[in-house]
C-alpha cells in the first residue's frame, strides 16, 4: 500500500454523507432490471475498493465511513441477490424507502419480566409470587418463586424476584428481633 | 504495522506460521517440532509449562495438566455437553461467576481465556526464539461455528498474551486461502474441517481474487476427542469385565488409557488391528501388578465412530442446502484437521462429495499457513529472507524421523543433518518446498523428574498397509489375572497410585518388542514409513496476498419477544460486517429500564436457541408506555463479534447500553489479566 489517494478519501466521505439516500441499485451502480451475475460482478468490483481490509491505512474518520458504507453494500448485495427480499425491497422502494427495513420499521414491545419465562407453569408461579409479595405474604412468595425457579431453570427475572423476597424476609426477621 | 503471524489455536494441537520471503513457513520450536500440543501444566515447583513439556505431564500430574481447554472456552458450565466432558476431565472444572467454567490447578483458579492466553504466550515466545524478532500482531483462527462469546474469548486470550489481534479468521476460510486458489479462476470449493474438538463445513466461491463464503455449518462439539473417548470407554468396559475394577477410579490410570487410546486411534488409520499393553495399570490382591492387553480392529473402531462421522456428513448436506448448491456444482474439496486422516472419514467424505479430496498441504498446518497468508495480506509485511536464526533444509516427511530406529536417533540433539527433499507430490503443481530444519529426536526434559525417563513406550514398528501387519488370528484368551475360586467372589482389584507412575506400554503381541521410543518423541502421529506424508507449502502468490475475504456469520441472531418467541434480527450466513436495527419501546408506564435477551440460532422458539446474553437500556425518560422509542443497532464485525449500540429516537442521543454476555469475562476482569501477564 503506497499512500492513500486523497481524492478517493474525499469521495468516500461524500458517499457516506448521502448513504441514507442511496438505494441499493444506485449503491451498487446497477440497473433496476440487473440480473444476479451482473449484481455480483458490480459488488465484487466495489468491494475490492471499499472493503475495510483494503483500507487499513485510512485515517479514523475515513475508516469509519468505509466501514459503514461496506456494511450497507453487504446489505444491498444480500437483498438484491435474494428473490423474495428483492421483491419486498422493490415494493418499499416505490414508497421511497431506500433500505429493506423490516428492521427499524416494526416497533417491538420488549417483554415484561414475566414474559422472559419460557415455561407456562413457571409464569403462573412467578405471577403468584409477585402477587404474594405485594400482599406481604412473604412465605408464600418464597415458596412460589422457588417452584417457578425449579420449572424454569436459570432466569434473570426469577433471580431478581428471589433476591427481593429474600431481602424482605431478612428485614422482617430483623424487625422481629 | 509490523510482521504478523498466523496462529491456529487448536483443541489438541496448535501451529504457528509466518510469511517469509514470499513463502509461508511454519514456525518450529527449538527442537524442530512444527505442531505444539495445546496443553498447559502447572508444575508443583511453580513453573507453568506449555506445549510438549506440558503434554508429558499428562500422565504424571493429570490434576494440574490442562488439555482440550478449547472445548470449554466461552461456554456456560451448565450445558449438557459441558457437564459430560468436565466429568471426564482429570482436572477440576467448577462453576465461576455468571456460570462460566473455572479451572482449578495448583491451588489457583483460572478462567478459560487465561488458560488459552498461557498457551498463546508460549507460542509467542516460541516465535521470538525461532524467528529472532518480537511478534506482537496476529491473525488467530477459530472454528467457523464458534459463537460470539467463543470468538470474543479467543480475542481476549490473545490480548492477555500481549497480541494485537488483526483478525479472528474462520479456520476453513484460512485453509482455502492456504491452498492458494484464486488468481483468475472461478470455482466453488468445499472445505471439510474435522479437528480435535470441532467440525466445520464451509462452501466458498472464488472469483478472481475474491473469496466469498457461501455458507458454513458445523458442530462445535464433534471431533477427534470424541473418537478417543469411544476407545477409552471400550477399554474401560473390557477391563471392568476382566478384572472387576473400574479404571475410572484412578485418574493416573485413566490418563494413561486416554493417551494410549489416542495413539491407537492414530495407528488404526494405517493398520487393520492394533494391540496395546498397559503394564501395571492396576494392582491386584497383595500388590500384584496387573497388565492390561487391549486389542481392537479397524472394523470395530469404525463401527464405534460411524454415527459420529455420519453426523458430519449430514451437516455437509445442510451447508450445501444453505448455499443452494448440489454436490455436482462443486469444483474442489479440501480436507483439514487431523481427524480427516481416519480412513472411514475419508471414505464417507469421498462418497458424499463424489470426488477425490485435495490433501497436499498437511492438514495439521494448513490453517496456520492460511492465517499467515491473511496476516501478510493485511499488513503487507513479511519476514525477510535473511533470518537471524539459520534454517537448514530438512526432509519433508515430518513424521519419518520419529520412526527411525532408536539407535539412529538416540543421540539426542544430534547436529542438524541435511537430506535431499523428496519430489513434490504433484508435479503439475509447482509448489516449492519450504525450507525446514532437520531434527533429531527432541531432547528429553533435563529436569530431575524421575518419571520422564520411565515413560518409555514400546512402539510397534509400524508396517505398510498391505499386507496387514498383524496376522488375523483369533486372540488368545486373556489369562485371568486373579484366580477365581468357585465359591468366593473374586477380591476386588485394588488400584494404587503408582509412585512413580508405571510406564505405559504399547506392545504388539506377535512381534519382538520394538525398540522403545521416548514418549516425548512418540507423541507425534505414528505413520508407516511408506505412507509418509509429504506435504507442500504453497508459494504466496501476489494473487493470494491481495485476496479479499468475504466471510459470513455462522448463526442467526435474534431477540426474545413475548410468548417465548424469537425474532430473528441477523440471519444465518449473512455476510459480515453486517448491521441491523430494531425499534424498542417501553411496555409499562414510567419504565426506565428495558432488558433485551439476545439469542443465537434460527429457531422461532427461544428455548431451541442459545441465550447469548442481555442488553440493558437504562436511563429512559419516564413516560406512558410505548411512547419512548429506542433504536437498538446490532452489528457483527469482521471478526464475527457482536456489538450493540442504541439511539434514542426522540433525541437522537446515544442511549446508555450495557451488554452482558454469558460465559465471557467483563472488561475489568480482562484488564486485570492483561496487566497480570504483561508483568511476567
Amino acid at each position: 500500500m503506497s499512500g492513500r489517494d486523497p481524492e478517493f478519501d474525499a469521495y468516500v466521505l461524500k458517499i457516506h454523507e448521502v448513504l441514507g439516500r442511496l438505494d441499493y441499485y444506485r449503491l451498487l451502480g446497477v440497473d433496476r432490471s440487473a440480473k444476479i451475475p451482473e449484481i455480483k460482478k458490480a459488488f465484487f468490483s466495489i468491494a475490492g475498493k471499499f472493503h475495510p481490509d483494503r483500507n487499513r491505512d485510512a485515517d479514523e474518520t475515513v475508516s469509519q465511513a468505509i466501514y459503514n458504507i461496506f456494511k450497507r453494500l453487504n446489505e444491498a448485495y444480500r437483498v438484491l441477490c435474494d428473490y423474495e427480499k428483492r421483491v419486498l425491497y422493490d415494493e418499499g422502494l416505490e414508497g421511497g424507502s431506500t433500505r429493506l427495513e423490516h428492521e427499524g420499521r416494526r416497533t417491538m414491545i420488549p417483554k415484561t419480566a414475566e414474559e422472559t419465562l419460557t415455561s407456562r407453569e413457571a409464569r403462573q408461579f412467578y405471577r403468584q409470587a409477585v402477587e404474594a409479595l405485594k400482599n406481604g405474604n412473604l412465605m408464600q412468595a418464597d415458596l412460589h418463586i422457588k417452584v417457578a425457579s425449579k420449572r424454569e431453570g436459570e432466569n434473570k427475572a426469577i433471580e431478581e424476584l428471589m433476591e427481593k423476597i429474600d431481602a424482605a424476609l431478612a428485614e422482617k426477621k430483623k424487625k422481629k428481633k | 504495522m509490523g510482521i504478523a503471524v498466523g496462529i491456529d489455536l487448536g483443541t489438541t494441537n496448535s501451529c504457528v506460521a509466518v510469511v517469509q520471503a514470499q513463502r509461508a513457513r511454519v514456525v518450529e520450536d527449538a527442537t524442530g517440532k512444527r505442531i505444539q500440543p495445546s496443553v498447559i501444566s502447572f508444575h508443583p515447583g511453580g513453573a507453568t509449562l506449555a506445549g510438549l513439556k506440558a503434554k508429558d505431564r499428562l500422565v504424571i500430574d493429570p490434576k494440574n495438566t490442562i488439555y482440550s481447554f478449547k472445548r470449554l472456552l466461552g461456554r456456560k458450565i451448565s450445558s449438557a455437553e459441558m457437564q459430560h466432558i468436565t466429568k471426564e476431565f482429570p482436572y477440576s472444572v467448577s462453576e465461576g461467576p455468571d456460570g462460566i467454567p473455572v479451572i482449578q490447578a495448583r491451588g489457583q483458579e483460572l478462567s478459560l481465556p487465561e488458560v488459552s492466553a498461557i498457551m498463546l504466550k508460549y507460542l509467542r515466545e516460541m516465535c521470538t526464539k525461532t524467528l529472532g524478532v518480537d511478534i506482537d500482531e496476529v491473525v488467530i483462527t477459530v472454528p467457523a461455528n464458534f459463537n460470539d462469546v467463543q470468538r470474543s474469548s479467543t480475542k481476549v486470550a490473545a490480548r492477555i498474551a500481549g497480541f494485537n489481534v488483526l483478525r479472528i479468521l474462520n479456520e476453513p476460510t484460512a485453509a482455502a486461502l492456504a491452498y492458494g486458489f484464486g488468481g483468475k479462476l472461478t470455482e466453488k470449493i468445499a472445505v471439510y474441517d474435522f479437528g480435535g474438538g470441532t467440525f466445520d463445513i464451509t462452501i466458498i466461491e472464488l472469483m478472481d481474487d475474491i473469496f466469498e463464503v457461501l455458507s458454513t455449518a458445523g458442530e462445535t462439539f464433534l471431533g477427534g476427542d470424541d473418537f478417543d473417548e469411544k476407545i477409552v470407554e471400550e477399554m474401560r468396559r473390557q477391563f471392568l469385565f476382566m478384572h472387576r475394577y473400574d479404571l475410572g477410579e484412578d485418574p493416573v490410570a485413566m490418563q494413561r488409557v486416554r493417551t494410549v487410546a489416542e495413539r491407537i486411534k492414530c495407528q488404526l488409520s494405517n493398520l487393520d488391528e492394533v494391540e496395546a499393553t498397559l503394564r501395571e495399570i492396576a494392582y491386584g490382591p497383595g500388590g500384584v501388578a496387573i497388565d492390561f492387553s487391549f486389542k481392537i480392529t479397524r472394523a470395530k473402531f469404525e463401527s464405534m465412530i460411524e454415527s459420529l462421522v455420519d453426523r458430519s456428513i449430514a451437516t455437509c448436506q445442510e451447508s450445501l442446502k444453505l448455499a443452494k448448491l448440489d454436490v455436482s456444482s462443486l469444483d474442489n474439496l479440501i480436507l483439514v484437521g487431523g481427524s480427516t486422516r481416519i480412513p472411514l472419514v475419508r471414505k464417507k467424505v469421498k462418497e458424499f462429495f463424489n470426488r477425490e479430496p485435495r490433501t497436499e498441504i498437511n492438514p495439521d498446518e494448513v490453517v496456520a499457513i492460511g492465517a499467515a497468508i491473511h496476516a501478510f495480506s493485511l499488513t503487507g509485511e513479511e519476514l525477510p529472507e535473511d533470518l537471524p536464526v539459520p534454517v537448514e533444509p530438512r526432509d519433508n516427511a515430518d513424521f519419518a524421523d520419529l520412526m527411525e530406529p532408536v539407535h539412529k536417533s538416540a543421540p539426542m540433539a544430534t547436529p542438524k543433518e541435511a537430506r535431499p527433499a523428496p519430489p513434490p507430490v504433484d508435479s503439475t503443481q509447482k509448489l516449492p518446498q519450504i525450507q525446514k530444519t532437520i531434527m533429531g529426536l527432541p531432547t528429553p526434559l533435563k529436569s530431575d523428574e524421575p518419571s520422564l525417563e520411565d515413560l518409555s513406550v514400546d512402539l510397534p514398528e509400524v508396517r505398510p498397509q498391505a499386507p496387514p501387519a498383524i496376522p488375523k488370528k483369533p486372540a488368545p484368551p486373556a489369562p485371568p489375572v486373579i484366580a477365581m475360586e468357585p465359591d468366593s467372589p473374586a477380591p476386588p482389584v485394588i488400584a494404587m497410585e503408582p509412585d512413580p507412575p508405571a510406564p505405559p506400554v504399547i506392545a504388539m503381541e506377535p512381534d519382538p518388542p520394538a525398540p522403545p521410543i521416548d514418549l516425548v518423541a512418540g507423541e507425534d502421529r505414528i505413520l508407516p514409513k511408506d505412507e509418509k506424508e509429504s506435504f507442500s507449502i504453497p508459494m504466496v502468490s501476489a494473487a493470494a496476498a491481495s485476496t479479499l475475504l468475504l466471510d459470513v456469520t455462522p448463526r442467526g441472531l435474534g431477540v426474545a419477544t413475548a410468548g417465548g418467541y424469537c425474532d430473528q434480527i441477523i440471519e444465518r450466513n449473512a455476510a459480515i460486517p453486517v448491521e441491523q436495527s430494531r425499534l424498542f419501546s417501553t411496555s409499562t408506564d414510567n419504565q426506565t429500564e428495558v432488558a433485551i435477551n439476545i439469542f443465537q440460532g434460527e429457531s422461532r422458539r427461544v428455548e431451541q436457541n442459545t441465550l447469548l446474553g442481555q442488553v440493558q437500556l437504562s436511563g429512559i425518560r419516564p413516560a406512558p408506555r410505548g411512547e419512548v422509542k429506542i433504536k437498538v443497532i446490532f452489528e457483527i464485525d469482521t471478526d464475527g463479534i457482536l456489538g450493540v449500540s442504541a439511539v434514542n429516537e426522540e433525541t437522537g442521543a446515544a442511549q446508555d447500553t450495557r451488554i452482558q454476555l454469558l460465559g465471557g469475562l467483563n472488561e475489568d476482569q480482562v484488564n486485570a489479566l492483561v496487566s497480570k501477564y504483561s508483568k511476567s
